[in-house]
């Protein structure tokens, strides 16, 4: 249950606008269903503008007389012949009564409390008020917007909507008024009239009339709609909008990130191939050293293998070094390691590799070099050293050991060979290049 | 039946044993060659380097040199230009044996495509 409760707060919480929109709306829904009632209630016993009324004014002879009580008016009337219509009623007066009236359009039911005292029908008309055809001084150019009804023997109110109401027929064609302008008008009313209806019989009758009530909402139910679709919308706009700004500061933010990531992945990277390139020589000479001579080897064992490429490995060993650490110092020693290998670097092609094989002793890799192209090169570094003023102190010569890779041979061998080469030179007194020539035996 | 099955057993190890993969073995003998030019045109011969290697190819394939007894084998080369080509001498140096046959030998190099290395016993 909790996990749930923590989706729909997540929901919720990712969408919290739209909550409270939701929320909005649905409260905005049910009041206005249950409430935002819009209700004018014409009390007529306490309403001082009511006036009765009778055929007399169109040449009839019915009476009227209008009492009041605590919660309605009573109508007494007489129907008399006289008019050909005779009737009998109130009137009810809003407004100035003439062109200002109120505006009854909103309401969607009218209420009418009333009682009568006799048979017939009753007549409702909500007389309204048009610039178009209003004449002054002329109450008859109000518009007769009337139902006729059989009034209630109970105490229930008779209830109508707008719809139920129609323009007098007989007012329409007396005036000649338009089709377009014959509609029922509620929207200034200033005068309302009950009276007694078409079949009302000639003789005495009394109407009691407690009042009107207009009912209808506060807003419009379509303007309702239009605000919650409105506000929905603009939210949704403004939601888009907040969107499209987060995520143009989110991809800026990524963007930023991303770079920040790819300056480190590149400082790192850097930082691993210098780490590497330290790893594989020696940060005295700079030359490569055993590690790195690792790769180096395989690359040309494979060559030998593949193509037959020649691999000759030229040993050197600095002469008397120790004397020179310990005649001068290991600074100057040091110095010496660093002259002889620029030396060689100096003289040796681009594809072959110096490696230091430790303490004072050096290896030169030769690809793609036989035996014999070693030894030329051998002897002419062993010549170059020894005219070269490695240090000012004294000439520094070297012994050289040189063998030649045997297809499938194990590495150690060719080591043992130029390490016995070089232990030759040794031997036979230094400054010198040996060879290690070999014939192959099959066994 | 027992001797049969043992002559099997050992016939089939010494299959197995010759098929299995050895390393090369490998006699490599030690050479030195100290060259000596016995003249500046020799010296500064443009095809002298060439034949300097041309000659220690030869030498380090010569059987005479690959078979001594010495174990190294140190020579002094003597080099010259003689009617436009360039001669060379090696003389063993004091490790080996003066007298034995892969001690002394000449070598000629008109190219160093053309090189005859010969020793005194005329091999």
């Amino acid at each position: 249950m909790s996990r749930i409760m923590e989706k729909i707060y997540a929901l919720f919480r990712m969408n919290i606008l739209i909550f409270v929109l939701l929320a909005a709306t649905v409260i905005a829904l049910f009041a206005y269903k249950n409430g935002l009632d819009d209700i004018t209630f014409l009390n007529l016993s306490d309403y001082a503008y009511v006036i009765p009324e009778t055929d007399s004014a169109d040449g009839g002879a019915s009476a009227v007389a209008l009492t009041r009580t605590d919660s309605s008016i009573i109508v007494d009337y007489e129907l008399k012949e006289g008019y050909a219509y005779p009737y009998a009623g109130v009137k009810i007066l809003l407004g100035d009564g003439k062109t200002k009236g109120r505006d009854f359009s909103k309401y969607d039911s009218i209420f009418v409390w009333i009682k009568p005292r006799g048979e017939g029908t009753v007549r409702l008309y909500l007389r309204g008020y048009d610039a178009d055809f209003y004449r002054e001084g002329d109450e008859g150019s109000l518009k007769f917007n009337e139902i006729e009804f059989f009034p209630l023997e109970e105490t229930y109110p008779a209830v109508f909507v707008p719809q139920e109401f129609r323009v007098a027929s007989w007012w329409v064609a007396q005036n000649e008024i338009n089709v377009h302008k014959a509609r029922v008008d509620l929207s200034n009313i200033p005068l309302i009239e009950i009276q007694t209806g078409t079949n009302a019989p000639l003789g005495y009758g009394t109407l009691e009339i407690r009042g009107l009530c207009f009912k209808g909402k506060k807003i419009p139910w379509a303007d309702l709609v239009t605000i919650i679709v409105a506000v929905w919308f603009v939210t949704f706009l403004i939601i888009l909008v907040i969107r499209f700004f987060d995520y143009n500061r989110e991809r800026a933010a990524n963007k930023k990130r991303q770079e920040e990531l790819e300056r480190y992945l590149e400082a790192l990277e850097i930082e691993k191939s210098e780490y590497e390139k330290s790893s594989r020589t020696d940060p005295l000479t700079g030359c490569l050293n055993r590690a790195g001579f690792g790769s180096v080897l395989l690359r040309e064992q494979e060559n030998l293998n593949k193509n037959g490429s020649s691999v000759s490995f030229v040993m050197l060993d600095i002469d008397h070094f120790k004397e020179v650490n310990d005649t001068y110092g290991h600074s100057v020693g040091d110095e010496v390691l660093v002259n002889l290998s620029k030396l060689i670097q100096g003289k040796i092609r681009n594809s072959d590799s110096l490696v230091r094989w430790g303490g004072e002793e050096f290896v030169i890799l030769c690809g793609d070099t036989p035996i014999q192209n070693a030894q030329f090169l051998a002897e002419k570094l062993r010549i170059a050293i020894e005219k070269a003023q490695l240090i000012k102190q004294q000439t520094i010569t070297c012994s050289f050991g040189i063998a030649e890779m045997i297809p499938g041979e194990d590495p150690k061998k060719l080591f043992e060979r130029a390490d016995k080469a070089l232990y030759a030179s040794k031997e036979g007194g230094r400054n010198r290049v040996t060879s290690a020539t070999y014939k192959r035996q099959n066994r | 039946m027992r001797t049969r099955l043992s002559l099997a057993l050992a016939a089939l190890s010494l299959l197995l044993a010759s098929c299995a993969h050895k390393e090369p073995e490998v006699d490599f003998k030690p050479i030195q060659l100290s060259w000596n030019a016995l003249s500046e045109e020799a010296e500064n011969h443009p095809e002298k380097d060439a034949c300097v290697i041309a000659v220690t190819a030869k030498m380090m394939r010569e059987r005479a040199v690959l078979d001594s007894k010495s174990e190294v084998l140190d020579y002094l080369v003597n080099y010259d230009l003689k009617g436009g080509i360039l001669e060379f001498e090696g003389f063993c140096g004091v490790s080996a044996s003066r007298e034995s046959p892969e001690c002394r030998w000449t070598a000629s190099c008109p190219s160093a495509e053309n090189v005859v290395v010969k020793f005194h016993n005329g091999d």
